[in-house]
């Protein structure tokens, strides 16, 4: 990511607030057709709209439409706006049906411009993330240009008035410890396809991750020596265990006889990194790519703490 | 799923041990013998183990609007399959590849905005007819494959999609054509869908494919977002590529993706997904050919803008 993206980044997952918030409760908004402006800036919606819901998103986006179902979306309506002489324009609004999946959506993909939209967003080369309630918006230009620049960032601006009232951020992200959060881009998601696609773990789902489950994937570091921090959190602290125990038996199932204390759940990986597992109540935590030892214990030291804290 | 439990700890034991990064796109080129020992373990003088890929092209094989001329697509195909396999008459060079009692499923590409289309599909089709398998013992199908009864009976299968960039694998072409072929595609997807290749390796699948397909007709070079589909990343490549290794087919299709990234951003601008699959395919799968040097590549037709 940019370095500038950075503090849009910390922003918006520190809590911290935009000028163009609303600071009112999250309420449910309008059927998203009527969301969508039918004419901006000398542009007009071409009809008619799409509307996928479902499996039928693959008919859209292709295999990249799992992301979307991974958190959970009820549905995307797609509006294209043509004008003379102009790149097309094409607005995907997603109905998330929470905050907490739209903004896991949005922190899917991180690459990008700061921008001031919504409760999060990001620009790159002619298309504009954001979210806001339970909605997350993409609006894309066919061609990069100022003009679409402008006009994309138009388009987002009312589309985010018309969306409604901001929503939660996960609490979830409050949990983290200190020096993960905001330190690199941090993920919520719910699915071991997510996790995987950010930091591939295993191929099985080893942390029992599903639709019940919440994780915060966040990263701290440079490219190629980043450390990774997952806090997961479980319907009961029964299904935590049965998670660490599915993990330690799977990825570290050595941990017990690595390092010089054999401390459960500590391990030296292949790569000469450090991984340490545990459990805390109904969260697992895992520190992923420490660099020696005493790191990974006190990321996990720091971890536990923040969990008791909270 | 074959080979289920694969953590990121058998990955980096694999890399500690396997350099296999540098099989795409490396600087090798040229044609390779290799030895090899015969049955009784003499070693033989150098054979060639090459896979052979033939890319051909005709500049009007795609008009405007993607018009698909399906006549010259079918000469294509009929030059391409007969240089691959030898043979001067393209449905000679098809009943090498299948018998009348065969069931012939053809694995296509059905995605709206970049589908291999009816005219390749109609192509694969009446040269398989020709060869003497009767109509009703044919299918094209994308998604459903395994609920169809063609497909579920299948004893050859023809491989046939587009190539463009893709979100989870980094290209999406002929090795990744068979996600279909399992009930939960998302669960190849970690890791940038690093071992699509396995895939390969179910009943569904091994061994019956005859050949592979991969269309650069109008191939897309590049992605913003988990959006699949942008008409300005497209270009008229009119080509097409035709193996029966399908590794070496997809290595070929990513090195002229590669090439026109190259053009365009004046730079090796890495995708958005490392396509590292096509290499592992090879390194970690062996299920064929991803080294160049290993790659026997005939070109026919059309030179302008060939990248590669």
């Amino acid at each position: 990511m940019k370095p500038a993206a950075w503090a849009l980044t910390v922003l918006v997952l520190t809590g911290g607030r935009l000028p163009s918030m609303s600071p009112t409760p999250f309420q449910a908004a309008s059927p998203p057709g009527a969301l969508l402006p039918a004419d901006f800036l000398g542009y007009k919606a071409e009809p008619p709209d799409q509307t996928y819901e479902g499996e039928g998103i693959f008919d859209y986006i292709d295999g990249a439409g799992e992301v979307y179902r991974a958190y959970n979306y009820k549905s995307v309506i797609v509006r294209r706006y043509k004008k003379p002489a102009a790149a097309e324009i094409t607005v995907d609004l997603f109905d998330m049906g929470s905050p907490k999946d739209a903004f896991g959506v949005f922190t899917h993909d991180l690459e990008g411009e700061p921008w001031s939209i919504g409760q999060g967003s990001l620009y790159k080369s002619g298309l504009l993330q954001f979210w806001r309630g339970r909605y997350f918006v993409s609006i894309y230009a066919e061609n990069e240009a100022a003009e679409t620049k402008a006009a994309v960032s138009e388009l987002g601006t009312r589309i985010a008035a018309a969306v409604g009232a901001d929503g939660p951020r996960p609490d979830l992200l409050d949990r983290l410890p200190d020096d993960f959060r905001g330190a690199g881009p941090v993920r919520y998601l719910h699915s071991p396809v997510i996790l995987n696609y950010h930091f591939f773990v295993s191929r099985e789902n080893l942390l029992r991750l599903d639709g019940t489950t919440e994780a915060v994937l966040a990263a701290k570091g440079e490219k190629g020596a980043r450390r990774y921090l997952l806090l997961v959190r479980y319907p009961t602290p029964e299904k935590a265990r049965e998670a660490e125990r599915g993990f330690l038996a799977g990825y570290i199932p050595d941990a017990q006889t690595a390092g010089a204390r054999r401390v459960e759940g500590l391990v030296r990986t292949e790569d000469g990194r450090w991984t340490a597992a545990f459990k805390e109540n109904a969260y697992v935590v895992v520190v992923f790519n420490a660099a020696t030892e005493a790191e990974a214990e006190a990321a996990r030291e720091a971890a536990l703490s923040k969990l008791r804290r909270t | 799923m074959a080979n289920k439990r694969f953590t990121r700890r058998d990955f980096l034991r694999t890399a500690a041990v396997v350099p296999f990064a540098n099989a795409i796109g490396c600087c090798c080129t040229g044609n390779k013998l290799v030895p090899v020992p015969d049955n009784n373990g003499a070693r033989l003088t150098q054979i060639s183990r090459l896979s052979k890929v033939v890319l051909v092209r005709d500049a009007k094989a795609v008009g405007e609007g993607r018009a698909h001329n399906a006549e010259i697509i079918q000469k294509m195909l009929d030059d391409a399959v007969t240089a691959l396999l030898g043979e001067e008459d393209p449905v000679a060079a098809w009943k090498l590849l299948v018998k009348p009692t065969d069931m012939v499923g053809i694995k296509t590409n059905a995605w709206n905005f970049l589908p291999t289309g009816p005219a390749i599909e109609g192509a694969i089709k009446r040269r398989v007819m020709d060869a003497g398998v009767p109509e009703d013992r044919i299918g094209i199908k994308d998604r459903g494959v395994l609920n169809d009864p063609i497909f579920q009976q299948a004893t050859v299968l023809i491989n046939a999609r587009p190539a463009r960039v893709h979100y989870w694998s980094g290209m999406g072409s002929c090795i990744k054509n068979y996600i279909m072929f399992v009930p939960k595609p998302s669960e190849y997807h970690g890791d940038a869908c690093a071992d699509l290749a396995t895939i390969w390796s179910l009943p569904a699948v091994k061994g019956k494919t005859k050949l592979n397909i991969l269309s650069l007709l109008t191939p897309q070079y590049h992605n913003v977002g988990p959006r699949g589909f942008n008409e300005s990343y497209l270009w008229p490549y009119q080509g097409i590529i035709v193996g029966q290794d399908p590794v070496a087919v997809d290595s070929t299709g990513y090195r002229i993706i590669q090439a026109k990234r190259r053009e365009v951003f004046g730079e090796d601008r890495p995708l958005e997904t490392a396509a590292h699959h096509i290499a592992l395919a090879d390194t970690r799968h062996n299920l064929g050919h991803s080294d160049p040097a290993d790659i026997d590549l005939v070109q026919l037709g059309w030179m302008d803008g060939l990248l590669i």
